[in-house]
């Protein structure tokens, strides 16, 4: 079960890779966001802001949604390019393929969300260099930053599976999970809550936060 | 008597209102190449996925290597490649990688996989492009791969549905040569389905025809030959009208007359006699310069089987 499991992790994980950078427009969309929550927010949140458990919302969040984008293709894009009635031939127990494929979705939008944050620290750091580095500080911090991709990534990606295993095509499973995405999230107290409070810190000079010791 | 690789047991199978497969009983020896021919739509690709313990039967029962279909198709599976309707290569990954896949799913240990995988592509002139996207390749080559696929872990059993579909005249001899060297070296069973009878007919010991789900018919090339073919004689030379092929037509002895390629082709009841008839086309004012004589062919059968039944 286990090096089943592995197997088709290793398969779907080559597969994403592949696909994201054949050059379409989805090899695109994990750099615009690393590229926003990994300089541009930073930039503009200034240390104090960046380095706290609010500032980790977005990039965990957004970075989730990415999965949303390869999630689809899991048993829908097999399906759609004949691939899965082999796979489901060979001697794969459903449970290794089911889990394999959520494994490999969660892994590539928690790569995501770690690449965003780690591009933002040492954004934050370069600007506001003052001979230390500037960590994360609190425990609610290292906690969310631990624990919230893999959770949320894990919810969307199981969710997203499941959606993708009764779909048709991938296109289907597209719109139907995009649906029920945006019927769960109430986007105006999203935008009200966090990136209200987001666009606040971009504006404001925040002075450098030095961690102790 | 060894035990046989699959053993078909009244299998039938309804979507809804259609009965893809009726009632089908067969019994395929262990070690030989098993031909499964009919038009589309017959219930080939249904029978290989009832076989491999993908669907479920309707009723009837089927053992599968000695494991039956309905409760151990993970064990068949196991034991089994298969090469089914669509290719099912991951376009977007090498061909390495596809074999890769395949090869870690049937626990193949790493070195005799590296291994495997550089003998497979070099014998189909594929490894020098082995790093490549098989998106990129063309039908064929994609077709070449998607055969090494259920080959690689050496399996006793292998279902191929239409393995020379898309392929080469020279590219599909050689693989016919392959598949019948496998049998031959590995005692693999292998179950095939195809249009091709010329295919069948070089490469299968047992063949058996079947048309809207409903076996027809049984037996060795030979055997089929004999039992519905009946005499084929292509007759070479000039002046062959449609009133002398009219007047052929209704001899008791003549199944059918016809031009083909300019030859007048008969095809006769087993045990008539030709002489009679080659009397009839010099006094109808045909002009018959060489007469040649054979058994017909498993495409003439198949094509009277499809005849009689409709």
């Amino acid at each position: 079960m286990t090096a089943d499991f592995a197997t088709v992790l290793w398969k779907e994980w080559k597969e994403i890779v592949m696909e994201r950078s054949a050059g379409s427009t989805g090899s695109l969309r994990p750099l615009i966001l690393i590229a926003v929550f990994g300089i541009f927010f930073p930039l503009r949140m200034g240390p104090e802001r960046f380095f706290s458990a609010a500032g980790l919302l977005a990039p965990t969040f957004f970075s989730a949604i990415v999965i949303t984008a390869v999630i689809a293709d899991s048993f829908a894009g097999e399906r759609e390019r004949h691939t899965l009635e082999t796979l489901l031939a060979s001697r794969l127990s459903d449970r290794s393929i089911l889990f394999g494929k959520i494994a490999a979705c969660m892994a590539y939008g928690w790569l995501i969300s770690i690449s965003c944050i780690l591009a933002g620290a040492i954004t934050v750091n370069i600007m506001n260099w003052h001979g230390r580095i500037l960590i994360f500080h609190d425990a609610a911090s290292w906690l969310l930053l631990l624990l919230g991709p893999p959770l949320l990534g894990g919810v969307i990606a199981t969710a997203g599976v499941l959606v993708s295993l009764h779909a048709t095509t991938v296109r289907q499973a597209q719109q139907t999970f995009g649906r029920r995405v945006r019927g769960s999230v109430d986007w105006s107290d999203f935008w009200k809550q966090h990136a209200a409070h987001g666009l606040e810190g971009m504006v404001r000079a925040d002075p450098p936060y030095l961690v102790p010791g | 008597m060894a035990e046989p690789a699959i053993r078909a047991l009244g299998l039938t199978r309804t979507f809804s209102l259609v009965r893809a497969l009726d009632d089908l009983s067969i019994e395929v020896p262990a070690g030989s190449v098993f031909g499964f021919l009919g038009p589309n739509g017959a219930g080939k690709t249904t029978t290989i996925r009832l076989l491999l313990g993908l669907i479920e039967p309707t009723s009837g029962s089927a053992q599968v290597l000695g494991f039956d279909t309905r409760t151990q198709g993970a064990e068949i599976r196991a034991r089994a490649g298969a090469l089914l309707e669509h290719s099912g290569l991951y376009e977007r990954l090498s061909a390495e990688d596809n074999l890769r896949f395949y090869g870690r799913v049937a626990h193949m240990p790493k070195a005799q996989l590296d291994q495997r995988i550089q003998d497979l592509l070099t014998h189909l002139g594929l490894w020098d492009r082995r790093k490549e996207a098989v998106v990129k390749w063309s039908r064929g080559m994609k077709q070449k791969l998607a055969i090494a696929r259920p080959l690689l872990h050496r399996p006793g059993l292998v279902f191929l549905d239409e393995p020379t579909a898309g392929l080469d005249p020279v590219a599909a001899a050689n693989l016919r040569d392959d598949l019948a060297a496998l049998a031959a070296r590995q005692g693999a069973t292998i179950f095939l389905t195809t249009h091709n009878m010329a295919e069948a007919e070089k490469l299968c010991s047992l063949v058996a025809v079947i048309r809207q789900g409903k076996l027809l018919a049984v037996g060795s090339p030979a055997d089929l030959r004999s039992r519905g073919g009946g005499q084929r004689t292509e007759i070479t030379g000039r002046g062959f009208s449609d009133a002398m092929l009219a007047t052929l037509r209704q001899q008791a002895d003549v199944s059918e007359a016809l031009v083909e390629n300019g030859r007048l082709v008969l095809v006769l009841k087993n045990g008539a006699g030709v002489a009679p008839l080659i009397s009839l086309i010099v006094r109808e004012g045909g002009e018959v310069q060489e007469v040649r004589s054979g058994q017909g062919s498993l495409e003439d059968v198949f094509l009277t089987l499809m005849e009689e039944e409709k």
